[in-house]
């Protein structure tokens, strides 16, 4: 279910919850834990609804296609003082860790970001 | 850091501090201009005197009224700068006291942090301090991803 979707379900839900009356001085405990539990559950579906509202946001592409340029620059440095250092298993896997943080890096990406190789 | 990125940044803390006045929206009125000056001695082929106005900025004291995140903001930047010209002037020495002096103001996952990694690997690099070096690349990679993360949610730069 697209972010959009569930946004628009969770809303219906809570616009569709019937308010419930506060328990009065006679109310059993009973009452007060099923007005707690909804309490609760409405504070559940604001917190869903604001992170939806954050994910739901466009990427930076322009910032995003210059922080994969930046961390795969980095990557290429990296692995060029490993190749100086033959035999030196420490860089040598500081330049695959790099290696994957670029390669992750570019996947993330969304296709419609097109990044350009500089 | 790209200038118009800085630029942006002391904008925007020139206005929050605007209603203030005050010392402290002075100095980020100062910060913007030395760094204006700056961007014209490199544009005009004197990176030395664009070093000199901002070693001045940073060598200058900080009013009391700046909050600690703009103070960290605005002197990183500029150590970050100061880092990258001397590297330009084939000065790895002085690049490396300027980001170490950078880092020493505190570190985050944000581009100033991500900068002075990157500047003091380089400065490392210069002095033939490959380890050094491999291991402030790989800390300014790990803070650019994080950044990445932040640029997809669409929460941009920070």
């Amino acid at each position: 279910m697209s972010p959009r979707l569930l946004a628009a379900a969770l809303l219906a839900a809570t616009a569709c919850a019937a308010p419930r009356p506060l328990p009065r001085n006679g109310a059993t405990d009973a009452d007060r834990a099923a007005a707690l539990a909804e309490d609760r559950r409405a504070d559940d579906l604001e917190r869903a609804l604001s992170t939806l509202s954050l994910e739901d946001k466009p990427p930076d592409c322009a910032r995003a296609c210059e922080l994969v340029e930046e961390i795969c620059d980095l990557s290429r440095r990296i692995c060029l003082i490993s190749g100086r250092h033959e035999g030196d298993a420490e860089l040598a896997s500081r330049c695959a860790a790099a290696e994957q943080r670029c390669r992750r890096s570019r996947e993330r990406v969304p296709p419609s970001c097109s990044c350009q190789p500089r | 850091m790209k200038t118009s990125r800085v630029a942006a940044l002391l904008l925007l803390a020139a206005v929050a501090l605007a209603g203030c006045g005050g010392p402290a929206a002075r100095w980020i009125d100062e910060a913007a201009a030395a760094h204006a000056q700056a961007d014209a001695f490199v544009r005009g082929g004197e990176p030395a005197r664009a070093a000199r106005v901002l070693d001045e900025l940073v060598s200058r004291p900080v009013p009391a009224g700046v909050a600690a995140q703009d103070r960290r903001a605005v002197l990183q930047d500029a150590y970050a700068r100061l880092a990258g010209l001397a590297l330009g002037q084939r000065a790895p020495a002085q690049a490396l006291r300027y980001a170490e002096a950078g880092l020493a103001l505190g570190e985050a996952r944000d581009v100033f942090t991500s900068a002075l990694r990157t500047s003091r690997g380089r400065a490392h690099e210069g002095l033939g301090q490959d380890a050094e070096a491999a291991r402030d690349y790989e800390a300014a990679q790990v803070v650019a991803e994080a950044l990445l993360q932040q640029a997809l949610s669409g929460r941009g730069a920070q």
